[in-house]
């Protein structure tokens, strides 16, 4: 016989965690941390391997090299060298040009969101900042391919180590299984190395394609902004289902009234 | 120097949003783990007290007559009730529902303003000097209450510290567009889990302006609602914490509300809000340190809350920094990381509730596939940093100048057939 | 952004991640086969399965927002208001909903309430000890259930309704009195019109709820109860004598800004053994508080830890606390007892009066002594229960 009657949702919550599970779960994501940061040399020479690999079917020859990264731990980074080319002064106009009337001109398109507009115009900023760079200190790029990959890579193995922590931080309180909520995570992780390698890959590409004029644009716009995305995404699908499973569960629900 | 104070900023920036994300994970676990603090909803009493409803409107026909007559519904003693719905330099025909109105109800007491400041807080004002009761609760005029909402706000006075009570708004609009449906989510994870988590914590919950009370005699105490603040809402928070007033969350008093359907109304409203709250915070920061009512905890949130629509303007900057840094060649390794850090922490806070916030006001809400759109928060993020900032600078404009910004009105959405 | 627009994207979107995904194949076989030189388009593939990985986690949204299945607003209940009887009334509105007239006859009818039930009417009831009731029952004159009855359905009477010693019932809601013996068990509510009588030991599931006035035993176990007045064992039923003065100084305007210039605000604990008749202002004590024996306070009180009243102590106003309120041997609360955590009230102490319904909430136990009473509402989160300590 049902004698638990359900009340509404505005003081509804769940039990206290139990401290063993939760233990549990961050210790596991801390290991998932400390495998990534133990085994980080062949995780990142297998990456690098791969992106080579796109980066040859799209016709652009890399070469591995090591660099100096960090005084203790990860050393060396191994980075792609790529042939990449450099802007002419007739391109950076053009883009100078283009940037600033799409500044102007995409603020004021009313019936394309304005969401989008503002992001266009960001993307379009990035550009004809990068135009002024080239037009008037074209010698002071401070940054080859080989530069440019070391930023990535520090940034994308930075990404690997955090990714776990701000899922685990954030699946922590959700009421399911330690190993389902393990997995996510996994598949967070895997899902940004699979993006990340192709990324990279396109990213040296576009760099021979469209000159390193597009650096600054696809750092600050396709960067680390974008891995935001589907992991928010993966974490939004995953409390979905989670969300419906536990309409068919009401026992775990508290009431305050 | 200039490279190593670049440097500095963004880490100062990193540190900011961290702390923001915490402050939230915080909230976030309390509310779906944590012990819920009672509100008084509970209370039965045969003793109320005197109450009148304020309902500011400015050319409101479509909804004058909706939400008054909703108001009507309420239980509440009549002798105990009067509303006074503010018609404010109306041009159309909202004065004359009112009359209408005031025809067939007793209690329904309209006030008509042709002459003065507009406004929202100048009306609240001049409806101060009419009211017979000390028990001020206010609802905006597309706001549609159940009928135990009076007496379930009013019953928070019966508290002696309370100053001011807030309920708990919900779009109506949902199915409109997608705006819509991530105002709902964003409002979703502001109510059931950051006010109520600060209720619960015995923290600073906000009184919103709407859906909510306060006292009288003290608001006049104040001087009355600032006309030259465009968050009026937010200045007696802060002035009520400040003198020593509490301010409850009561979350089981839920209130539709009509949000706005186009990015452009959206983003004069978040522009405005970020204008008024900011030139509050100018104006209530000090005195919150410095208040001998507020302890360390109470502080520290009501800074944090205080600094929320500073926060882009951080985040603004902050990417300029990265920017100029990138240029400089000095975006190198440690760097790199950092920006991963605060453009995940701000993309997490960007949206005034992160993304695990919302999640779990989904949960308990016992919403579903509405939680996929939570990527699309993203666009909306990218808005807010820009429309927020904007309105930081104008409040900067607005203290330096000394000059006054004007009320602007959120324009409505709702059919004449739905109201 | 109109459904439209976004109906437009999600296809725009879905095309380009067909064309990403062909793209992709073809690449794939193109890198199994080294035979094959790299296509010249293998850039563009690469750039393809790029944008394809980040609009990718987009997808789910758009197919939300174009097949929405989860769009409507929350749900509110905008007749929603504070009833402490609307178990047993809404009950009530839904078997009479659920009938025509046709169906209000002796015997057995098949209605669909929330879900398809038999209903048996009778006109009067009278089951025998250990007796067994499996179906909704309508007795539309009085009821007797034996001992040891079990009645596993809602009952519905529109007379009295008396259960036996150690019965078993789900709910019953009645017009008339309502009597339970000793030990008996109810899994959600009981609901009267008129005055209910609940036997010692007995369990009154999530409500009782009486229109006249509500006795409990001792041992009761409860979490609401309604009645005026909700007396414990051991009362002799007397209304209490009228409090002189009675009314609260109500919370004057004072033209200042400050909580200090409104209330009088103590920090750490505070005992108030002095009995005046002086108005004062409303007190917030920042500790614990102790009111004496037979003092008096005349306001309103806030505690952020307990309080305890003294014997014969009377507080005209209410009490918010967020620590155990204890109301001492004949103590007395004219407004409401509120508290994040425990109360009890000992032999005799009264909260309320018949002129002003006030209620007791407690986040954790609510225990109530002998011969105590209580006008109005009791509500706890936790457990209710009558303790005479007679026994």
């Amino acid at each position: 016989m049902k004698e638990r009657i359900h009340l509404h949702r505005a003081y509804k919550r769940l039990a206290a965690a139990p401290p063993i599970s939760t233990t549990i779960f961050l210790l596991l994501v801390a290991l998932c941390d400390v495998l990534i940061a133990v085994f980080y040399k062949p995780l990142l020479d297998g990456f690098v391997s791969q992106v080579g690999q796109l980066a040859a079917l799209a016709g652009v020859p890399t070469a591995v090299t090591h660099w100096r990264f960090l005084p203790v731990w990860v050393t060396e980074m191994p980075v792609l060298d790529a042939p990449a080319s450099f802007p002419s002064y007739r391109l950076s106009l053009i883009t100078f040009v283009l940037g600033v009337l799409v500044v102007v001109i995409v603020p004021r398109l009313r019936p394309v969101p304005k969401v989008v507009r503002v992001y266009v115009a960001f993307l379009s900023l990035l550009m004809t900042a990068s135009a002024i760079f080239f037009l008037f200190f074209p010698h002071r790029f401070p940054y080859d391919v080989v530069d440019f990959s070391l930023l990535y890579m520090g940034t994308q193995f930075g990404m690997w180590l955090l990714m776990p922590i701000v899922m685990g931080v954030a699946l922590s309180s959700l009421p399911s299984p330690v190993p389902e909520k393990l997995l996510v995570i996994v598949a967070t992780v895997a899902y940004g190395a699979v993006f990340g390698a192709i990324r990279y890959a396109s990213f040296l590409f576009l760099l021979q394609k469209l000159t390193v004029l597009s650096m600054a644009a696809m750092f600050f716009a396709l960067g680390p902004l974008i891995d935001f995305v589907y992991m928010v995404s993966i974490y939004a699908i995953y409390v979905n289902i989670v969300a419906l499973r536990l309409r068919d569960r009401p026992e775990v629900w508290r009431w305050s009234f | 120097m200039v490279v190593l104070i670049l440097k500095l900023y963004v880490i100062l920036v990193v540190l900011v949003m961290s702390v923001y994300a915490i402050r939230h994970y915080w909230l976030t676990v309390n509310r779906l783990r944590g012990e819920q603090r009672l509100y008084y909803q509970d209370l039965v009493d045969d003793d109320l007290p005197r109450i009148t409803v304020l309902i500011p409107m400015h050319n409101e026909e479509l909804v004058a007559r909706s939400s008054i007559e909703a108001i009507l519904r309420c239980e509440y003693p009549r002798e105990l009730m009067q509303i006074i719905p503010i018609n404010d330099h109306s041009d159309d025909r909202t004065g004359e529902i009112l009359d209408e109105l005031a025809a067939e109800h007793e209690i329904v007491t309209p006030l008509h303003r042709h002459d003065g400041l507009r406004g929202k807080p100048a009306a609240l004002n001049d409806a101060l000097e009419i009211s017979r009761s000390n028990v001020i609760i206010n609802f905006d005029a597309d706001y549609l209450p159940n009928r135990g909402a009076l007496r379930d706000l009013a019953l928070s006075f019966k508290d002696p510290e309370v100053g001011a009570v807030m309920g708990r708004v919900v779009p109506i609009n949902t199915e409109a567009n997608l705006l819509t449906r991530l105002l709902d989510l964003e409002r979703s994870g502001g109510y059931q889990v950051d006010q109520q988590a600060r209720h619960n914590l015995k923290l600073m919950p906000q009184y919103g302006g709407t859906v909510g009370a306060y006292r009288r005699d003290l608001v006049q105490a104040f001087g009355g609602f600032d006309p030259t603040v465009l968050a009026e809402d937010t200045d007696l928070t802060y002035r009520l914490y400040i003198s020593g007033w509490k301010i409850v969350y009561a979350n089981r008093v839920e209130c539709y509300e009509e949000v706005p359907e186009t990015w452009q109304v959206r983003s004069r409203q978040i522009r405005r809000w970020s204008r008024g709250h900011n030139s509050v915070m100018f104006r209530h920061f000090l005195p919150l340190l410095k208040s001998p009512y507020l302890n360390r905890r109470e502080k520290l949130d009501g800074m944090l809350l205080l600094l929320i629509y500073l926060v882009p303007v951080f985040l603004l900057t902050g990417i300029v920094d990265s920017i100029l840094l990138f240029f400089m060649g000095e975006m190198q390794i440690i760097e790199s990381v950092f920006v991963f850090l605060f453009v995940a922490s701000y993309n997490s806070f960007g949206n005034f509730a992160p993304f695990y916030q919302i999640g779990t006001a989904s949960l308990l809400d016992g919403v579903s596939h509405r939680v996929r759109l939570l990527p699309f928060l993203m666009f909306y993020f990218l808005l807010n940093i820009w429309t927020i900032s904007s309105g930081f600078f104008m409040a900067v404009l607005d203290k330096l100048q000394s000059r006054t910004a004007e009320w602007e009105k959120t324009q409505r959405f709702r059919k004449e057939d739905q109201a | 952004m109109s459904r439209r627009m976004m109906l437009a994207g999600s296809v725009l979107v879905l095309i380009l991640a067909a064309v990403s995904l062909t793209a992709l194949a073809q690449g794939l076989i193109e890198m199994r086969s080294p035979e094959v030189p790299p296509a010249q388009d293998g850039g563009w593939l690469l750039i393809s399965a790029f944008v394809l990985l980040m609009v990718l986690p987009f997808v789910p949204g758009l197919l939300e927002v174009a097949v929405p299945r989860d769009r409507y607003p929350l749900p509110i209940d905008l007749e929603y208001t504070k009833d402490p009887r609307y178990m047993g009334r809404s009950a009530r509105r839904l078997l009479l909903g659920g009938l025509g007239d046709a169906l209000r006859d002796p015997g057995r009818h098949k209605v669909t309430l929330s879900k398809p039930e038999v209903l048996e009417i009778h006109d009067g009831l009278n089951l025998a000890d250990n007796g067994r009731l499996d179906l909704l029952t309508w007795v539309r004159g009085d009821a007797v259930f034996g001992k040891g009855a079990r009645c596993e359905e809602d009952i519905h009477v529109d007379g009295g309704v008396t259960f036996g010693d150690e019965s078993f019932l789900r709910s019953v809601v009645a017009q008339g009195d309502i009597e339970l013996g000793k030990g008996v068990h109810v899994v959600r509510w009981i609901d009267s019109d008129g005055d209910i009588v609940i036997g010692r030991d007995s369990t009154l599931g999530i409500s009782a709820a009486s229109g006249g006035s509500l006795r409990l035993g001792d041992g009761s176990k409860f979490r609401r109860l309604w009645g005026s007045p909700i007396l414990t064992e051991g009362h002799d039923g007397a209304p209490p004598k009228p409090q002189v003065p009675s009314a609260v100084p109500r919370h004057d305007a004072t033209g200042k800004t400050d909580i200090d210039d409104h209330v009088t605000r103590h920090d750490g604990d505070l005992l108030l053994d002095l009995v005046t008749n002086d108005p004062v202002r409303p007190l917030v004590v920042r500790g614990d508080c102790e009111i004496g024996d037979g003092v008096v306070f005349r306001a309103p009180i806030k505690v952020y830890g307990g309080i305890k009243l003294g014997k014969g102590a009377v507080v005209l106003g209410d009490i918010f606390a967020e620590n155990d309120v204890v109301l001492g041997e004949g103590s007395v609360v004219e407004g409401n007892v509120f508290t994040q955590s425990a109360v009890w009230l000992g032999r005799g102490a009264r909260v309320g009066s018949p002129a002003r319904r006030t209620s007791v909430v407690a986040r954790k136990n609510v225990t109530l002594g002998g011969a105590a009473a209580v006008y109005g509402y009791v509500l706890t989160d936790g457990a209710g229960e009558v303790a005479c300590g007679e026994r």
